[in-house]
This record gives structure tokens, sequence and C-alpha cells, in this order.
């Protein structure tokens, strides 16, 4: 019994120093500095991904439609961006997968993400914004999509409106400056700007057009997903278990938000998160490309499984 | 076959060449499609913003922002710069500033334009104006003071005043120079509007191109580009045309012919 238990003791310190022994796997990422984001912070600044065999650096702090374009040319391997972008992007002839999904929208009520205004621009609602200046993180893409459909609802003409590209962090300057009258923001800038006192939410542009949607996920080149298999789902994994800790931990969510945001503690209860999960939801993105071929992004639709990595 | 060499036709023929070389690379599959499309895609892309009429709609806001902040950087410029160029006390006074502010990349200024003058056009004119006005100035006051002191000497033997002089002699003898100054200028111009659309901006080439990127329609990315080359040849073409005009006298005075 005891050599039974000193032999399975000898194996898996082999298996370990094996595993340890072998290269870790580099992955070249991406990052947004915004709250959903968060849950890579807290994974590398643990360590978790090495733990699973992983080498995660952050290549370049970049939107989506810019990372792509440099995963395109062979200098990242994952990236995180709205999803709207891997979908996007494989129509017209990038080789990427969906790797994993990261922040959904809220199903009701509030949301991480407004559509913010100043409060003396006398906007009311998204029809107003004719003739206005709206500020997006990138042109085309899922913001400025449903920025475009909280706008039709409202009765309005999208192609009447003035869309800007502003990173995030710009965003709420942009407004109080005056550069643009509004602004499609996330966490914690929409709680940011809120707590100036100067700014209203004309509209939660996600919960309210389709809710739960698959805001931001990981995209990989379909090349490096290929060749490195176990690492891809390795990487959604850590992921995962980052959310799962600040899901089900309120002190370490609070303090992860603190620490790799720049929201101040007294805005820290006002803010309302994304719901981060690594699962996609795969009629979420059909639904999504609906919406993209109306708004003229896409030529034509596709189905999407053929893309999620599983 | 030494006369074909010899003639402009050579180098055209090089391009010729090398767009053959594009379409064979891109066809060949060597180099990623998706990034790298074949000439003959991207010319597809070109000349359907030509005959639908786009290419106008595209390129008439910039080229009014062109103008627009190269004249303002050219009368200033040449303001100052014979100013400087004539008056030692406009030279020590000004010369430690602009070598201060000369050097500073162009794209580095743009967030500060942003704040004080925000995304619109102002933004943009300002921005092109400010990077032409330093090659302008500095060929200006170098022209000026580089005219020779025997033809200032020999308009005061003849009592004209300082203005005739500066009008009469000190500027025409100065504007090769300054002309130097201003084709250099002309292709900055270019540059800056494509960058401060590409800021902020909802038409012009600048803009074109980036929506191109972010809708990932990458032909027309490429064609883009090709209308930039193709505007810049032609702005250097007219401004040569312009110069060889105004400068008649000089050319045959001062110039040589590459043989």
């Amino acid at each position: 019994m005891v050599l039974k238990r000193i032999a399975m003791l000898v194996l898996a310190l082999a298996a370990s120093l094996a595993a340890q022994a072998q290269p870790l796997v580099k992955v070249r990422i991406n990052k947004i500095p915004i709250a959903p984001y968060v849950p890579v912070d807290v994974a590398l600044s643990r360590g978790w991904f090495k733990e699973e065999g992983l080498d995660v650096s952050i290549e370049t702090v970049a939107a989506g439609a810019v990372s792509i374009q440099a995963m395109a040319g062979g200098k990242l391997d994952v990236i995180y961006t709205s999803l709207d972008i891997g979908l996007r992007a494989y129509s017209r002839g990038f080789d990427v997968v969906i790797l994993s999904n990261q922040n959904n929208a809220q199903a009701q009520g509030k949301d991480a993400a407004g559509l913010l205004v100043r409060k003396e621009s006398g906007i009311k609602t998204p029809k107003d914004l004719e003739g206005k200046r709206v500020a997006v993180n990138n042109l085309q893409n899922v913001n400025w999509a449903y920025t475009r459909e909280a706008i039709l609802k409202a009765g309005g003409d999208p192609a009447k409106v003035q869309f800007l590209e502003v990173n995030f962090p710009q965003m709420v300057d942009a407004l109080l400056g005056g550069h643009a009258d509004a602004a499609a923001t996330t966490e914690p800038f929409t709680t940011i700007g809120l707590g100036t006192g100067k700014i209203d939410n004309l509209s939660y542009i996600f919960t309210e057009s389709q809710p739960g949607l698959n805001i931001a996920g990981w995209v990989a080149s379909a090349k490096w997903a290929k060749e490195n298999p176990k690492a891809a789902l390795a990487f959604r994994r850590v992921l995962q278990r980052a959310m799962d800790l600040l899901e089900s931990n309120p002190e370490e969510k609070t303090k992860a938000i603190l620490q790799f945001t720049p929201l101040k503690p007294d805005l820290l209860q006002r803010i309302t998160l994304d719901k981060w999960t690594t699962k996609l939801d795969p009629a979420d993105l059909q639904k999504q490309l609906e919406v993209y071929k109306r708004q003229g992004m896409i030529d034509k639709t596709y189905d999407v499984k053929t893309i999620i990595v599983p | 076959m030494s006369g074909f060499f010899a003639s402009k036709w050579s180098g055209f023929a090089l391009i010729a060449l090398l767009l053959a070389g594009w379409e064979l690379l891109a066809r060949s599959g060597v180099v990623a499609t998706v990034a790298f499309p074949s000439f003959t895609r991207v010319f597809d892309a070109f000349w359907t913003l030509v005959s639908t009429g786009q290419m106008t709609g595209l390129l008439l806001p910039s080229l009014a922002r062109l103008f627009a902040g190269y004249l303002i950087a050219v009368a200033l410029g040449v303001a100052l710069g014979v100013l400087m160029g004539y008056f030692r006390q406009a030279y020590v006074l000004f010369e430690p500033l602009t070598e201060l502010l000369r050097p500073i990349p162009s794209p580095a200024y743009v967030p500060i334009a942003i704040l004080f003058l925000g995304l619109g056009n102002e933004m943009k004119i300002f921005t092109i104006a400010f990077s032409c006005f330093f090659p302008v100035l500095l060929n200006t006051y170098s022209g000026v003071r580089a005219v020779d002191v025997i033809q200032i000497n020999t308009a005061r033997t003849f009592g004209k005043g300082a203005g005739a002089t500066l009008r009469k002699v000190i500027l025409p003898a100065a504007l090769p120079q300054i002309f130097t100054g201003m084709r250099i200028a002309l292709a900055i111009a270019l540059i800056m509007v494509v960058i401060s659309e590409m800021v902020a901006s909802v038409d012009g080439i600048g803009y074109f191109i980036l929506n191109a990127q972010r809708s990932f329609r990458v032909p027309d990315m490429y064609a883009g580009v090709i209308t930039l080359g193709l505007l810049g040849y032609a702005l250097n073409a007219l401004f040569v045309w312009l110069e060889r005009h105004v400068l008649r006298w000089h050319i045959d005075a001062n110039r040589r012919e590459v043989a």
C-alpha cells in the first residue's frame, strides 16, 4: 500500500516536472484598459497562465480594430476585442476563429454600456443625435452598430449622425470638452462619466436592443489555434477561473476593479459590470450578424458555428 | 535602346514592371491574400470609386483643408521669413523659438490641437498650417539672407527705398529658395491632411482609408493609398509647372538641365 502511494507520488512529481520542463507556449495578446478586461489582469498577476503552461504577454494596448490587423500580420496570437470584429473580419477573408467569450451585456436594467450625453446639451432621446457627433471606440464596430440601432428605435436616422473614433479612456473628456455630443462608453467610464454630475445616460445600447449580447471576447488567429489546440483551451480555462473567482468573491472583485481600473473607491458602488463568462451564445452571435448585414457592415451572413472553437 | 533608358519612359516602365510583379506575387499566394490583394482587385476598387463619382466626394474635403492650411502656412512663412532674413533683430528674436518648435513631429501636436480646437476642420487646418510653416520659413529666410549683397547695394545706389528693394530685388532673388520651401511644404501638407483625417473626421481621403480598414475592405484601403500617391504626384506636377512659369527668368539664368 505504502509502495503504491510512493509510486503515485513519484509519478505525479515526474509528471509535473515534465510539464514544467516543457517550454511554455507563447501567447501574445493585446489589452484594452476597461473594466471587462480585469479577469485577464487578475490571472496574469497571479501567474495562472504560467501554471497552465502558457507564456502570456501583452504586446500592445490597442482596440480590436487595430489589434486584428497586427494579428493578421502575425504579431499577435489572440486578441481581446468586440466579437463583431472577429465576425466581420472572417466575412472579409481574415483567417480567424472565436476562441472565447469574455463579457455579456446585462439581460435587463442598468448595463455597463451607456450612451452618455452632457446634461446641458438638451439631448433627451437618441433621435436628438441627428446632426450631432457620437464618440465610439472603433468605427463600424458593435458599439457603433447598436448606437445606430438605438437611434433607429427612437425614430431617428443614423445616417444623419456623425461618428468619431475615440478611445474609451478619452471619452468622458471628449464629451465634457465638447468635442463629442455623445459617447458610447463601457465601464468604468460609464460610471466615471455619470459620477461627474454633468452627464446623463440616454440608453443602455446593448441591453435595450439585444439583452445578454455577447459583447467582447477573444478572437484567435486560426493558424495559431490550429497549431496550439491545447494552449487555446488552456487559455480559456484560465480566463474562466479568474472570472469564477471574481463572480463568487465580491471582496476580490472590488479589489481587482480598484487595482486594475482608474475607478475611484467612492464610485465603486455605482458601477454596473458586464457579466463575465467564457461561454459563447451562438444564437446571439447569429443575431448580431443579421444586425450587421442590415447596417451594411457585411455583405452576407454565415453560420457562426463554423468559426467558434468548441 | 540607350535612348529608351535616357527618356522618361524608362521610369514608367519600371512602375509597370513593379505592378506586374505585385500581381504575380499576390496571385501566387506567397503572401497572405487577405492582407495583400492583387493589383487588379485594387485597381477594380479604385476604378469603382472613380466611375461612381465617389472619388470627387472623397478628395474635395481633403483638398479644401490642404489648400487652406497650406496657403496660411505659405503666407505666414514667407512673411516671417522675409523679416527674419532681412532684419538681424528679427532673426535673433525668433530663431530660438522656431528651432525649438520646428523639430516637434507633427503627430505629436495633434492631441494638443484637439484640446484647443476640437475635432473639426479648424484642428485639421491648424495642424496642416503648423507643419507646413517651418519649411517655408526656413527656406525663405535662407533665401533672403543669401541674396547677393551687391544686388542690394546696386538698388541703394539707384535710390530705391526699403520697400522697393524688397519687392524688386530681394524677393525675386530669394524666390527660387522660397519655392523649394513651398514644394517641401506641399508634400507635408498631404501627409498632415491624411493624419488629421484619420484622427477624427467624417469625410476626406484619410477618413476613407481608415473606414475601409475598420470595415475590413482591404482592396478599398489600398485603392485609397494609391489615390494618395496619384494625388501627390499631380500636386507636385502642378507645382513644378507653376514654379517653371513664375521662375522662367531665373531658370535660364541659374539652372542647368541634367544631361
